[in-house]
């Protein structure tokens, strides 16, 4: 599984933050092509990886170059608000490393993030296609994360490509491959669609 | 309102009006909506959108998961408070 580390001397203080960028989702880029548009350049955005957060959220007017509609709304709970409506939007969140994760953000209300260092959070709904790893004593910390390629649970009919191979297998879950006989044993795994 | 649940407003309405239906056919399920027409449910979110999108495009439609009650985000640490 791809992984990135990042040593960041103010952890403690500031937490684990990633520079990624946000940009239009794979889904919504085909819909700006068939109607002969060209997609926003992603916006690149500082989050807090946060694994108290339900969801991923940016501030508002982060998403407003990339022109989206929204695609849901739902009910915010913070430990000041609640039940607050925001806006839910299709993106496709860059990592450091590469991978990628399209996923639904909320979209925050015009006083969320104000006077902090970051754009949003990076919540449950991306760090469950990874693993998160907090070094504390070494100030670093390791996100392991397969991205898109993974994003949505294997399902026993997939096929999956493995090495370039097809070969008919079934999954648990994300993290847990099975496939007949024991092909991945000793091998990286690299599973495509 | 704020301007998202202006766009939105048709769909949550249809979506509040065929909700024990939908409750009854699909739920745990995603719903595609647009306007005043249910087009189909999902499995998955992400299915629903794309679906969403191939159809009509980069416009404003509803996506949300069938359930008796609306399902909040939660955001425990302060950073994420307004």
């Amino acid at each position: 599984m791809p992984s990135f580390t990042i040593e960041a001397a103010d952890l403690e203080t500031e937490g684990p933050v990633i520079d990624v960028t946000v940009g239009v989702s794979g889904a919504a880029q085909g819909a700006l092509a068939q109607a002969g548009q060209q997609p926003s350049t992603p916006v690149s955005a500082s989050l807090l990886v946060d694994t108290g957060a339900s969801h991923s959220m940016v501030k508002n007017g982060l998403l407003a170059t990339l022109q989206l509609h929204p695609v849901g709304t739902v009910g915010v709970n913070t430990p000041t608000s609640q039940g607050v409506p925001c806006g839910l939007y299709s993106v496709r969140i860059r990592l450091p490393h590469g991978q990628y994760v399209d996923t639904t953000v909320i979209q925050s209300p015009p006083s969320g993030f104000q006077g902090q260092n970051i754009d949003g959070v990076i919540g449950r709904d991306v760090l469950k296609w990874g693993i998160l790893i907090y070094m504390g004593q070494r100030a670093q910390f390791t996100l392991k994360c397969s991205g898109s390629e993974v994003r949505r649970r294997i399902r026993q009919t997939d096929t999956l490509a493995l090495d370039g191979q097809q070969a008919p297998g079934r999954c648990r879950d994300t993290a847990l491959l099975v496939v007949p006989g024991g092909c991945l044993r000793g091998r990286g795994v690299d599973a495509r669609f | 309102m704020t301007a998202t649940m202006e766009s939105l407003k048709q769909e949550l309405e249809t979506y509040e009006i065929h909700r024990e239906q939908l409750l009854g056919e699909a739920r745990g399920k995603y719903v595609l909506i647009r306007g005043n027409s249910i087009v189909a449910t999902y499995d998955t979110e992400q299915d629903a959108i794309n679906e969403g999108y191939r159809q009509f495009g980069n416009v404003p439609f509803l996506v949300t998961r069938i359930a008796a009650t609306d399902e909040p985000a939660n955001f425990l640490s302060p950073v994420a408070s307004f």
